[in-house]
């Protein structure tokens, strides 16, 4: 029981992780929490479905094309929007993010329709272990291990490339940034782009391992904002921790409340960090 | 349509816009007086309709309820619960930038529904609460709604005296100035933290008077019978049209939307009905455009905050 | 090196430097002091276009440098080490040091190593999360990061700003270092009298203006900047 709850929540907070690093990194960069990023994770989702199930080519094709469409239009989102706005106050630049939100999810509404959709036509047989103790599909190992090789190309990206420690860089401290000549404009834009890519492929497995609706990525927002704070805002390694800490820690809720709370979880977890250590576990802005 | 099928429905319109316009006065003393960011409008909305719905029916078998409450006390307890609501948001959010307001809403938002959902002895689930008292529906008959209408302008007018007299005391000029530069503030010894507790507290109040006169006027509140976060959204658009930090302007810009809003209806009514979810998400994507263009066009609205002499 | 005519400077529509103009020569160290609130750090900004400048001239090596671009300041050899916030906290050490070479890699090894030559103690930190380091190792990164790329002048904002007792001579004496290995330097300095003692020259301000103008060793002994600025 635990063991499957915890599984569970590793692949469930994987997905977390996989959109909140993109957000975090937004959030330390730009300085504004990102509304509409669980959007674009349904968006990705979408696309999949269109190039794989609609289209019929191969999954790992749609993937990355959804990838790129999905980046495409968070960059898109950045000029057309964000861009325009900056300067102004913070809650501008959200609402006008919250506007975006509303108005992807209302495009994948009306494209789509409300009805449920799979990725993958049929019933896996998952493979079970310890007597029935844990069940797990081939799709859940794969969705783990992709994310354990997303995780670890956003790392070294990160840690080795020129771009990548400059994104963490603005991300600690933009003025100095600028003071040391990065080249912000292009760092924002990558940044913007990778978060795409990430959210994407968050919005692609929980749509291989559950199912499409057009409120998933909206219903997601919370937990990643949740593992954002608990992480530390700008901090993309803290995001990681946070997501599977949100991710596993909703999942062994279920065994002393009502599952259909399971996403109060996440934000009593927030508010609690909030109280307690508001710059998060790894954190320093507040 | 006759002359008196327009003056119902201009009647019908109206209180609509109106009940809306108390939800903008209450995001205006927040957003527009206090800087804070609550996107989770629908949350209080929900919790002062469902109070109100609770206390005012007769005994159900189907939900907590029977107290029979006149609406008087019904209209002023839904505003202290769902100021209760704020406050307790307000406790862990309101020393720490403008976001973790913003999220935590959306958080407390979605739990108010999922108690709703859930919580069938309280709330009869996602059937909702059907039946709920019309106020004077005896003493009115056949002028109902325009009483009802009446009710929602002395409301109005009652928040709107308030949040001027307010806006315009000391009290109103400090919350304006930690708006604007909250260092500064603290720095001359004001206590930030309860001066943004009292406005969001005060825009909760509003925001659950008018979820209940929501309530008794279409006497059928359910966890999804508005839309959550699409209510939230047309009330941030009467602000951001009608001018933050303008109540007048926030009144305006209430009329204003609920005639766009109401406008784009009527046409997409006339889709054959295979449209309806179609044309519903279009109406969505309409409104959030039209949102976008005000924010990068017009950034002060329609009625820019006024200049107060300091 | 460093030609400042008449510059008026502010943010937005505030004026904070009314009409200030400034010489550095090439090998010199020059320190700005004056009150808090002076207008120093913005004098020092308006040099590197981080402030708004409303009218005035500035011209580096006979070019002129008004709302350069940053990394087009970078090349022609500026740098800049900003009061606070002058580091990456959550980056580590090396990593600090070498996005001071972000516009050009070419050689970043060798230059790194001088970095490291010049700040010992850095060396040993290198893989540390600089925010994790004490004050006068932070300072040290702070010149690291603004070192790598050469520069010919360096402007330095307070750089003992904050710092334990201890410290203020050390970085002091680092500036002197970096000055000898012929770096121009141009730094505001709270510690008036240590800084004066070891400048070119010095200016002082008050109120966004210029009040004197002088070697650093006469403005030590005039009397009345002594008395005005120097605390008697
Ligand atoms: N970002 C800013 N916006 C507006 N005014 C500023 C800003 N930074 C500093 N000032 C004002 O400019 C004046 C000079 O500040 P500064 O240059 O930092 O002085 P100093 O470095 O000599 O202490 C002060 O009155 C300060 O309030
Ligand atoms: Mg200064």
């Amino acid at each position: 029981m635990v063991l499957q709850l915890l599984l569970n929540g590793l692949i469930y907070g994987s997905i977390i992780a996989l959109g909140g690093i993109g957000l975090t990194l937004i959030y330390g960069i730009l300085n504004f929490g990102h509304f509409a990023h669980g959007d674009l994770m349904t968006l990705g989702a979408y696309l999949a479905y269109l190039f794989t199930v609609q289209l019929a080519l191969p999954l790992p094709f749609s993937f990355v094309i959804a990838g790129l469409l999905t980046a495409a239009t968070a960059n898109l989102l950045d000029k057309i929007l964000y861009k325009k706005l900056e300067g102004r106050d913070s809650v501008t630049i959200m609402i006008s993010a919250v506007g975006a939100a509303l108005i992807i999810r209302n495009l994948i509404l009306m494209s789509w329709g409300p009805q449920l959709k799979f990725l993958e036509r049929g019933i896996e047989m998952p493979l079970v272990f310890f007597d029935g103790l844990l069940r797990i599909t081939r799709t859940q190992i794969m969705i783990l291990i992709l994310s354990v090789i997303f995780v670890t190309a956003v790392h070294l990206f990160l840690s080795k490339t020129k771009l990548g420690k400059a994104m963490r860089a603005m991300s600690d401290n933009t003025a100095l940034a600028k003071i040391t000549g990065i080249n912000t404009e292009r760092v924002i834009f990558w940044t913007w782009f990778m978060s795409g890519i990430l959210t994407s492929s968050a919005g692609i497995f929980l749509a291989m391992d559950t199912h499409l609706i057009p409120e998933m990525g909206w219903n997601l927002l919370l937990p990643m904002f949740a593992a954002v704070i608990l992480g530390g805002i700008g901090n993309p390694y803290g995001a990681i921790v946070g997501g599977l800490a949100i991710g596993i820690s909703q999942e062994i809720s279920t065994m002393f409340i009502a599952a259909s709370y399971k996403p109060a979880v996440a934000f009593a977890i927030m508010i609690l960090m909030l109280l307690v250590k508001p710059s998060g576990l790894m954190g320093k802005k507040v | 349509m006759t002359i008196s099928g327009l003056l119902s429905y201009l009647i019908f319109f109206l209180t609509f816009a109106g009940i809306y316009a108390i939800m903008a006065l209450g995001l205006n003393m927040q957003r527009g007086f206090a800087g804070l960011f609550n996107i989770g409008i629908a949350g209080f909305w929900a919790v002062g309709a469902y109070t109100a719905a609770i206390l005012t029916k007769s005994p159900s078998p189907n939900h907590l309820g029977g107290f029979n409450t006149p609406i008087i006390i019904s209209l002023l307890a839904a505003g202290i619960f769902s100021a209760i609501l704020a406050f307790l948001i307000g406790i862990p959010t309101l020393r720490l930038r403008e976001d973790y307001l913003g999220i935590s809403t959306i958080g407390i938002a979605e739990i108010i529904r999922l108690i709703f959902t859930n919580e069938a002895w309280l709330s009869y689930g996602v059937r909702g609460i059907s039946s709920i008292p019309k106020p004077f529906r005896d003493i009115f008959g056949q002028y109902y709604n325009l009483s009802f209408l009446a009710l929602v302008l002395i409301v109005i007018a009652i928040f709107y005296y308030l949040s001027e007299k307010g806006i315009k005391s000391p009290w109103g000029r400090v919350l304006r100035a930690i708006r604007e530069d909250e260092e500064v503030a603290k720095a001359s010894g004001k206590n930030v933290f309860r001066y943004r507790m009292e406005a969001l507290v005060f825009g909760a109040f509003m925001m659950g008077v008018g979820g209940a006169l929501y309530a008794h006027f279409t006497g059928f509140i359910s966890p999804e019978a508005f839309m959550p976060m699409q209510t939230t959204f047309i009330v941030w658009i009467m602000l951001i049209i009608g001018g933050s930090a303008n109540n007048f302007g926030v009144l305006i810009g209430a009329v204003i939307t609920w005639g766009i809003w109401t406008g784009t209806e009527t046409i997409t009514s006339m889709l054959p009905a295979q449209y309806v979810t179609q044309a519903a998400a279009f109406r969505v994507i309409l409104i959030g455009v039209f949102l976008e263009i005000i924010l990068l066009n017009m950034p002060d609205g329609l009625f820019p905050e006024r200049k107060f002499k300091a | 090196m460093l030609e400042v005519n008449n510059i008026r400077a502010g943010y937005g529509e505030i004026e904070i430097i009314h009409g200030l103009s400034l010489t550095v020569n090439k090998g010199e160290i020059v320190s700005i002091v004056g009150p808090n609130g002076s207008g120093k750090s913005t004098f020092l900004k308006s040099i590197f276009s981080l402030v708004d400048i409303m009218d005035g001239q500035i011209t580096f090596q006979n070019e002129i440098l008004n709302n350069a671009a940053t990394d087009e300041m970078i090349k022609k050899g500026l740098s800049f080490v900003p009061q606070t916030d002058n580091i990456f906290p959550s980056l580590t050490v090396h990593e600090n040091l070498e996005l001071g070479g972000y516009i050009s890699r070419k050689k970043l090894k060798d230059r790194l190593d001088l970095v490291y030559d010049l700040f010992p103690p850095l060396l040993a930190k290198k893989k540390k999360r600089a925010g994790t380091l004490s004050g006068g190792q932070r300072q040290m990164v702070a010149f690291g990061r603004a070192l790598i790329m050469k520069p010919k002048l360096l402007l330095l904002d307070e750089p003992t700003a904050g710092l334990a007792p201890m410290y203020i001579q050390l970085i002091l004496d680092k500036v002197k270092a970096i000055n000898e290995t012929g770096v121009t330097i141009l730094m505001v300095e709270q510690n008036a009298k240590k800084a004066l003692e070891m400048s070119d020259r010095g200016y002082v301000l008050a109120a966004g203006v210029k009040k004197y103008e002088d070697s650093g060793r006469a403005l030590l002994e005039n009397e009345e900047v002594a008395q005005l600025f120097l605390g008697g």
